[in-house]
Formats: structure tokens, sequence, C-alpha cells
């Protein structure tokens, strides 16, 4: 439903409207013949040229022809592939040799975004167009192709995709005002944090392309798919950290935005790449049939792109679904094969279990939360209490001894209303215990998992009393990204891009960062270099993780706890770990970590 | 029914090579001369050996080529390699010739789809990368039969 143009709630919570595309269209034909407006003035040297553009080449074979002719006050005609002339109103900007200017096509849902760069007389062309999704209209289309200005080519060179960006990132303030923090883990995805149009707390993940101009400029684009669908393409100079570009789309109040902008950045940092050196594999990564990407889509149709839609493909389920599901089926580090484990593959390079807990007794008293009995009666067995009260339950556990006397369990709640997890974090030589509560039962989907960070206590034969001392959250880890080989060929990045988000990026054969995505989540340092995290699949998944990462060794620990249909688990993970590095964004969480 | 341990691939490799010449003139006073030291069993022997070594090369080939083998029960082999240059740990062969062994070191490679659903799984399938391929060390032991028309293949594994 419509709103604040940008909403209170995370992305992937905002209800987007089903535009129609009457109502697309009537929203471009008002802007259509005046063309985009930029905060910071428009650049008019382009007035009274003319121009042979093109596009003979590029991911999906050749683009248009385009003869423009740029007039005065904004306004240009245009004739595509030797077409009648039309009008439109258009904006550009220049960016060092390069022109980037962009217009719509009145009286259709489409437009384009061209970058030309007058030192070499090449050009990319973005075509752009609403309603080629036929789930979401609102979401923006686009295909590139690559090409000359001009009656003959000037060389057999070509602007390109390329992975030179990957494993950039940059902040940037646009003239308009907004700021941004971007990463470019993948060649065919993007994560950023919107700094002042919505909390920045969460980061959210989008299809991208990456396109080298020359030795010092590249263009990037930005899709959000599954959520607004505004698509947004900058010129970036990596040396000076300025970008020209276009944004173009609905935002949540369904108000249209079509403007370009200018913007100042700064440079972030750059973290490891994986492909093999000299490996310049880029994409675009075009879909499959898969989740979310049914065997219709083709792959070689225009503007074909990989866009993972967890939202469409994550079960939903109802509280009733829920207990029936977890009543028919709990299965706590159980080894379990086929469909609907969540873990096979997850667990191969995890750290042996460990039964140094066995014939202790423990007491953990969370500040504001429960006070946790524990008897460990075995390697595996466990008998618990909550707040002193009622019988002892006993449940099946796990542990892990990530540190000397640092130990990873959990366990289910077997009995509470909310399929309680606890997984925990207890120190035995300092005394404190962090447990993130995983629980069921959520406001969105009952399946989704929802975390409370419990801090506390400690008590047990011979462990110190940590007075007020307890765990804290920390951003030692915030701008990390570290890679996951979880088993031979499953290998994930996690980047924590603020202090309470985790995206994951999932790596081709190649090497390349591929697909990406992300949820909420927490940073809590246990000892240096040990630190205690978790995420939530978040509209995709509904799982919690949490990994206890020990940077010196760069092996974790983990426990996943998850509901679908085949019931409630709680599960092993385990990888070996690479640290790909860390942008240099702690000053823009100050306030939040 | 006896069977002989043979000599290792070494001294194979250098019987081979002694005889490797005098093979197309047995009859010359070379060969003769080699007679009366049971030459021409070790001769046998090594002929027996090269046959079935040519059927394991065939049976690797055909698996790297993507070929079904039937009896070799191991999902998501897709391919098998012998290292030339070493010996087989066994490699037997009855008095009578009709009956081998072969037990030698290979590397196996196997295509092992992920499995499960957890999101990271869901997602490198959906980039087109659902399985991985690993190479294992594995033992090769495989028996073979002399028919009439020569050496055959009765039952192979990989432990």
């Amino acid at each position: 439903m419509p709103g604040p143009a940008y909403p209170a709630v995370e992305n992937y919570r905002f209800d987007w409207s089903a535009l129609d595309e009457a109502t697309i269209r009537a929203a471009l034909d008002k802007v259509a013949a005046a063309g985009p407006q930029c905060a910071s003035g428009l650049d008019g040297s382009l007035a009274g040229r003319t121009m042979r553009i093109v596009a003979d080449g590029g991911p999906y074979g050749a683009g248009p022809t385009l003869a423009y002719r740029f007039e005065s006050g904004g306004r240009l005609t245009l004739s595509e592939n030797g077409g009648a002339e039309i009008g439109a109103g258009y904006g550009a900007l220049r960016l060092g040799p390069i022109a980037f200017f962009a217009h719509l096509i009145p009286g259709t849902l489409r437009g384009y975004a061209v970058a030309l760069d007058e030192a070499s007389g090449l050009v990319t062309v973005i075509e752009l167009w609403f309603a080629g999704y036929d789930k979401r209209k609102r979401e923006v289309m686009r295909s590139v192709s690559f090409g000359y200005a001009g009656d003959m080519p000037v060389s057999e060179e070509r602007h390109k995709f390329s992975n030179r960006v990957e494993g950039k990132g940059f902040y940037w303030k646009q003239d308009g005002g907004a700021e941004t923090l971007e990463y470019y883990p993948s060649i065919a995805y993007t994560h950023w944090v919107e700094l002042t149009r919505m909390n920045k707390k969460q980061g959210y993940s989008a299809p991208a392309d990456y396109i080298q101009l020359s030795e010092t400029y590249d263009l990037y684009t930005r899709t959000e798919c599954e959520f607004s669908g505004i698509f947004q393409a900058h010129v970036v100079d990596l040396n000076r950290a300025q970008q020209v570009g276009l944004r173009i789309g609905f935002n949540a109040a369904d108000e249209l935005e079509f403007y370009l902008f200018r913007g100042e950045g700064e440079w972030l940092g750059q973290i490891a790449k994986f492909e093999q050196f000299g490996d310049q594999v880029a994409g675009p990564m075009l879909p499959r049939p898969g989740p979310g990407q049914s065997a219709a889509i083709d792959a070689t149709a225009k503007g074909a792109r990989a866009v993972y839609r967890p939202l469409e493909t994550m079960p939903k389920m109802s509280k009733a679904a829920v207990a029936a599901a977890v009543k028919a089926n709990t299965l706590v580090f159980a080894k379990r094969t086929g469909a609907g484990d969540g873990a096979a593959g997850m667990a191969g390079n995890s750290l042996p279990s460990s039964g140094g807990l066995a014939g202790r007794n423990a007491t953990i008293r969370y500040d504001g939360g429960p006070v946790m009995q524990y008897r460990f009666d075995g390697p595996e067995e466990l008998s618990w209490r909550r707040d002193g009260k009622g019988d002892w339950t006993t449940a099946r556990y796990r542990a892990w001894e990530s540190v000397p006397g640092v130990f990873l369990f959990g366990h289910v709640l077997e009995g509470m209303p909310d399929y309680d997890g606890h997984i925990v974090c207890a120190d035995f030589e300092s005394g404190k215990a962090t447990c993130y509560n995983g629980y069921l039962n959520t406001p969105y989907f009952a399946n989704e998992a929802g975390a409370r960070t419990l801090f506390g206590k400690l008590e047990s034969e011979g462990v110190p009393d940590p007075g007020n001392a307890r765990h804290t959250y920390t951003s030692e880890m915030l701008g990390r990204a570290i890679t996951y080989n979880y088993s031979p060929g499953l290998t994930s990045m996690h980047l924590y891009s603020t202090p309470k988000t985790t995206s994951w990026i999932i790596f081709t054969p190649q090497g390349s960062g591929g697909l990406e995505w992300c949820g909420s989540g927490a940073q809590v340092k246990i000892r240096d270099g040990l630190y205690f995290l978790y995420w939530i699949e978040e509209a995709c998944n509904g799982t919690l993780g949490t990994i206890l990462i020990n940077l010196r060794t760069m092996h974790d620990a983990g426990i996943g706890y998850h509901c679908g249909t085949e019931g409630l688990s709680m599960s092993q993970v385990g990888a070996q770990c690479r640290h790909a590095g860390r942008f240099d964004v702690e000053r823009f969480f100050a306030d939040i970590v | 029914m006896t069977e002989k341990p043979m000599t290792s691939r070494r001294s194979f490799l250098k019987a081979g090579a002694i005889v490797a010449a005098p093979l197309a003139a047995v009859a010359a006073p070379a060969a003769a001369a080699l007679a009366g030291d049971r030459s021409s069993e070790r001769l046998a022997r090594i002929e027996d050996e090269r046959a079935i070594e040519a059927l394991n090369r065939d049976l690797a080939r055909q698996v790297s080529a993507g070929g079904s083998i039937a009896g070799l029960a191991e999902p998501g082999l897709v391919g098998l390699a012998f290292d030339p240059g070493a010996e087989p740990a066994e490699f037997t062969i009855s008095a009578d010739r009709t009956r081998a062994s072969v037990r030698m070191a290979c590397s196996a490679e196997f295509e092992r789809e992920f499995e499960g659903q957890a999101t990271l799984v869901q997602m490198a399938r959906l980039q087109g990368n659902g399985a991985v391929r690993v190479t294992e060390a594995r033992s090769f032991v495989g028996s073979y039969l002399r028919r009439r028309d020569g050496w055959r293949i009765e039952r192979i594994e990989l432990a």
C-alpha cells in the first residue's frame, strides 16, 4: 500500500503496490515530454548536436540504432532503427569524457539511458522498460548493448561487462541529498545501505550490472527487484569517487522518481576476489530454471537476468501449520537426508562436536530474561529447567568448543508456545554467556524465525563471577567479508554491511561472487578474535543461522534453527573460513553499534 | 586353482623392456637363449598383464566419456584415472591363466548434487552450480576371466 516515499519498515516487509500498466503509463506520460531533472542542474552541451548510435553487440545480441538530434531546452528527436522521428525531453550530465543522458519515449513504457565516451566514441546503450516482468510490472527491465557513435566504428573495441569493480565499496552522497553505502561483492549483484532515506540498520541486495567504459570509468546499474523495482545507473570515476547517474521507478508512495544526479563519494575499500588470477569473468548472470524462475524464462530473451526471488519461493505457513509441522517432526541435530532437511552439506567442514560439557551443571542468568538451569547428562543429552520452576526437561543437544573453555551449544525448549530454541555461547573461563533465543510464530510468516539476544552470567563449579561484565555487541565484525566453505563446492561469503545486517554472496564455480541476499542479524564479541553472530533469512527461508567464528583459526561452529513444511530442525553448521577483507564503514554506524 | 602374486610393475616393466624387441623374433637365437629361464611363461604373463591393463584403460576412458559401467555401483562417478607410473598393489593371475585380479590406486571423480533446501544450496542451484565434482583417491579392484577370445572384466569395484 502506498505510504511514505521510503518505507519505515524494511523493504522486504513493505507491501509494494501491484501497479498496472495504465497507472505506470499515466505517470510516465506526465514526465516524458520534460525529461529527467537534476538537483544540481543539467548539462546542456549536447544541444545542437546530431548523433547516430549503433549498438552492434552485447550480451543479448545487437541493440538498436539510434539517430538523435539534441535541441535546446532539453528536447531531442529520436529515430529508432530508422523509424519515424519522435520528440522527447531529455537530461544529460557529464563526467570527464563521458556524456550520460536519459529520456523516455512518450506514449510508451520505454526509455533509454546512454553513456557515450566522447574520447573513444564508444557507447553503452541501456534500454529500459516497465511491465516486462508480469508478476511485478513496476519492476524496471533493462537490456544492455554496446556500440559506437558515428557513421562508422572507430575500432573493434567496445565497452564490456567486467569483474574489476567486484570487491569494491563506496559511500555516495547525491546532489539531491540521498546518501548510500554501496558494496559491489559480486559480478551480478550489489548490496546497498540507505543512510538517509531509510533506517540504516538494514542493507538490501539487488541484481546489478558492471560495465567497464575505460580505464577510469565504469557504469553500474541496480534494479531493486523484489522491492520497489526502481532502477538506478551511474557512471563512476573510480579514482575521483564521483558519479553521474539516473534513477527511475516508483517509490513506496507509488510516485515516479525520474531524475539525474551527481554524486561525490568516499572509497570504502577493496576486498579479495576469488577468481583465478587473470580471470576477468563478468556478468550478466543469466536466469536458469529453478526456484522463482520457471522453465518458461528464456535466458536468451532481451534483458534476461538472474534474479533471486526469495519472497516468491519461501513457504509461508500459518501458526496452525507450524504447530502441526513441529508436532509431526522436530529434529534436533539428527542426520537427515533428502529434500527439506535444510542443512545437508552445511556441516561438512564443521568442528567435531565436544563432549566437554558432559557431567557438568550450570545456571545461566540472563539479564531481563530467563534463568536457565542445566544438567549436562551426557555429550548429547541435557536436562533444563527454566526460572527454577517445574520439572526438569530432557533435550538433545550438541556442543562445540571453539576455544578452550568456550562452548557453543544448542537445544530446543520443548513445550514452549513459540517452539523456542536456545543457542548459547558459554565462556566457562570468564563466566559470561550469550544466547540467541530463536522462536517461531513471528508476525509476518509463522515459520519465519525470530531471535532475541540474551546476555547473561554463567554459574558453574570453578567458573568465576563476572560481576556486571557481559559479552557485548561489537563493531569489530562490521564491514568484514568472510568466506565460508561448508563442504566441497558449497561456499558463500558473508558481508557484515551494517551492525544489524548480514549479506551472503554465493560463489560461482569460477569463484566470482554471484547471487546475493541478506537479512537482519547481530554481532557479539566473545573474546578477542572470537565472535558470535546470527542472521535471519527473513522473507527468504526463515532460517535463524548462528555461528561462533574464531578469526585465529578461521574455523567456525554454528547452529541453524529452521521451520518449514517438513518440521522444525536444529542442525549443525560449520565451515572453513577465509578473511576476504574489510570495508571502512565504522564511522557511518557509530550511533547504532 | 592357485594364484601367483605377480611381479611388481617395476620389475614387470623391466621384463617388458627386455622382451619388447625379441617379441617380433621369438625364434631368434636371443629368444631361444631365454627359453632356459622360463621366458615363455614370463612372456605369457606379460601379455596377460598388458591385456588386462588395456581393459582397465578402456574402462577408464568409458567412464570419463560419460558411459555407464554395468555392475559398477558408484553413483555420480564421472571420471576414473590410473597413475601410469604407479605399481599395482596386487596383480594375480591364476596358474592356468583363466582368472586374474588387480588392486591398484586410482583417482575417481564424482559429481555430487547438493542436497537439501538450505538457502545457500537453493541459490547455488539457481546460478547453475547445483553439483560439485570431487576427486577421491580410491583402490580399483578388478577381477577378470579369460575366455576364448581374450580377457574380460568379471567384476570391478572402487574400494
